[in-house]
């Protein structure tokens, strides 16, 4: 590395890289949160990351530095030693900024506090992430004419995405969807499985294991789990963009 | 009390109930680890300061320390509620004093027991001493029915143990149950726990309200009151709310949306109504984060958008926010309302502040 004017390129790939890292009790990703504050290039990549609050819990901000530590070394192709992403402004920013910059697990990190490592926790909160998308994929489904069976049972190969439309063969018929908030929310479902599942047969799938909804799983989302999942994870994104906005107006973290 | 004025000009008078409520000792002389002490006070000062209207946002100084007198003007004369329930986190190991002030308030309670409503907390890790403690609140504060009902608890709370740092506990451990056990001999039948990060273990999730559940299901006699909505669990919360009979939904926080994002705060109570209906939702500033005055004053007048109520199917009607401003409340910590208002005409707070009922004016363009 060492640029002496780092190209705007590479600060536009490790943005870029870190769009991909969500914070797991926001479901948005942390640049459009606010939480990168500064991208430095030199012999390394340094990324500083500040969270809406002192006293975020040191887990969830442990599982965002290590996959913006990932994501920039696989993106930009830099070694992960050459990557250092860190926290500033929280209690215990010390003790985690060393273990990320280490490589180590959480699990060693807070050996004497933790049983174990950060696996299930962010399972969680994947699946409801997962479920909260798929919920606003059934909604649009099913007001296109499709029922709980068709939607189930749909492929992923069933779902064309053509840019200014997307057509899905379901039971029957051929839909075609050109609102644009309807592709969104169709292409923003479809992006969260690929993140967070990868490549699967059958379009609905309701947790990170890759399993399938049963008809009355996606009916219940529907009639009120999925509504009350988006608008929790709404209100804690909403809450922490505000005290964001106020920490970062005090002059001092 | 207020005064609602509505159209056809009938007068409504509605009893206030605000259950979240503090008189607290933030002030500088106070931090025993400045650090920790000043990161918790900016924390509740960026709370205050990003959802307060701009005319009710405090100054740093004033926030870290306002006593009794400004608490009496600000929620008893201006705002009009007729009873203010105290929430104390102590957080001994960032301050001196207990954060959660029970000297100060308790003192307020003692001399005005028909406007302060005490609680303290307890702590398992405190064993024995703890339950002492519990028991000397009892005795030294139970001067009404309502007074000691209830105990803020804050799993989060850090302690020195035998020379280490514990950051947590749970409320479904043995020893937290020892002390519900122990709670109930004590008439201490409302539980208000809260939920805040780093609670032990911290491989999972902190904020996680199963142990309420848990504990709940495991004492049907005792009532929960999740404060905060269980936030930032909210969907979490509701499912608990929905099949414990015994845990209500303390508002403080949500009602704080209700100026910069009413829709929001629509979506919230829409939820609410729909999962834990109108019985089980309480009122709450969590003063001095916000002042009350301004979150009533739009509460009354607040309508859920048309959308949220057919989509839900509820109402947010004045009787409905009647129960939710304080009846329900007063159901809860077993308030005689006709005898507090009678012991309030002739309290000090009536006769030397002047507190009378502010009067609020729905327009015919208000739905109520």
């Amino acid at each position: 590395m060492g640029y002496p004017n780092p190209p705007t390129f590479l600060k536009d790939a490790i943005l870029k890289a870190l769009a991909n890292v969500v914070d797991p009790e926001l479901d948005r990703p942390i640049t459009e949160l606010g939480f990168v504050r500064d991208v430095r290039i030199g012999d390394s990549i340094e990324v500083e990351i500040v969270t809406s609050t002192y006293w975020c819990s040191p887990n969830f901000i442990y599982m965002i530095l290590e996959d913006a530590r990932r994501e920039v070394s696989e993106h930009v192709r830099v070694p992960l030693d050459k990557v250092r992403v860190y926290i500033r402004g929280h209690f215990d920013e010390s003790r985690i900024n060393e273990c990320i910059s280490k490589g180590i697990s959480f699990n060693e990190c807070y050996k004497e506090e933790a049983w174990g490592d950060l696996g299930d926790l962010k399972k969680v909160f994947m699946d409801k992430s997962l479920r909260s998308r798929l919920y606003q994929l059934t909604v649009v489904l099913l007001r296109y004419g499709l029922n709980y069976e068709d939607i189930v049972n749909l492929r992923s190969t069933d779902v064309i995405d053509e840019g200014y439309r997307i057509v899905i063969r379901g039971g029957d018929r051929i839909l075609e969807i050109s609102n644009g908030v309807d592709i969104n929310i169709v292409r923003g479902y479809i992006n969260t499985l690929k993140r967070l599942v990868g490549d699967t047969e059958y379009l609905a799938v309701w947790s990170t294991n890759g399993d399938r909804p049963r008809v009355s799983d996606i009916r219940d989302l529907v009639e009120g789990k999925g509504r009350l999942l988006r608008l929790s994870f709404n209100l804690n994104s909403e809450l922490c963009s505000l005290l964001l906005e106020s920490r970062l107006s005090r002059t001092a973290l | 009390m207020i005064v609602v004025e509505t159209p056809d000009g009938r007068r409504h008078e509605v009893f206030v109930v605000d259950y979240h409520t503090h008189i607290w000792r933030g002030d500088r002389g106070n931090w025993l680890r400045p650090w920790l002490a000043k990161g918790w006070v900016d924390c509740f000062y960026d709370y205050h300061k990003s959802l307060s209207p701009k005319e009710y946002v405090w100054d740093y100084e004033t926030f870290l320390y306002y006593g009794t007198e400004r608490f009496i003007r600000d929620v008893f004369v201006d705002a009009g509620v007729d009873m203010a329930v105290s929430q104390p986190a102590y957080l001994q190991y960032f301050f001196r004093e207990p954060f959660g002030n029970t000297e100060e308030f308790g003192k307020a309670a003692l001399a005005y027991p028909e406007r302060f409503v005490i609680g303290t907390r307890w702590d398992p890790r405190d064993g024995e001493d703890g339950k002492k403690q519990l028991e000397h609140d009892v005795r030294r504060f139970r001067v009404r029915p309502w007074q000691m009902r209830h105990v803020k608890l804050y799993t989060a709370e850090w302690k020195d143990v035998g020379g280490s740092l514990s950051r947590g506990w749970r409320l479904d451990s043995k020893e937290a149950f020892e002390f519900l056990e122990f709670n109930k001999q004590l008439g201490i039948d409302i539980q208000v726990p809260h939920k805040g990060p780093t609670v032990w273990p911290l491989d999972k999730d902190a904020f996680d309200v199963h142990d309420v559940d848990d504990a709940a299901t495991s004492f049907p006699d005792l009532r929960f009151v999740v404060t905060h909505i269980g936030l930032p669990r909210f969907d979490d919360f509701v499912w608990i709310g929905k099949q414990d009979k015994n845990v209500y939904a303390g508002l403080a926080v949500a009602t704080a949306f209700i100026r910069l994002r009413p829709r929001f705060f629509g979506q919230i109570m829409a939820e609410l109504l729909w999962w834990l209906g109108p019985d089980k939702i309480l009122f709450g500033s969590d003063y001095a984060l916000w002042h009350p005055k301004w979150i009533i004053e739009d509460f009354i007048k607040f309508e859920l958008p048309k959308d949220l109520e057919s989509e839900y199917g509820v109402d947010l009607s004045l009787e409905v926010k009647k129960k939710i401003l304080g009846e329900n409340a007063a159901r809860l910590w077993g308030i005689d309302v006709e005898s507090v208002r009678r012991a309030q005409e002739r309290d000090d707070i009536t006769l030397k502040y002047g507190a009378k009922p502010p009067v609020i004016k729905l327009s015919k363009e208000h739905v109520y």
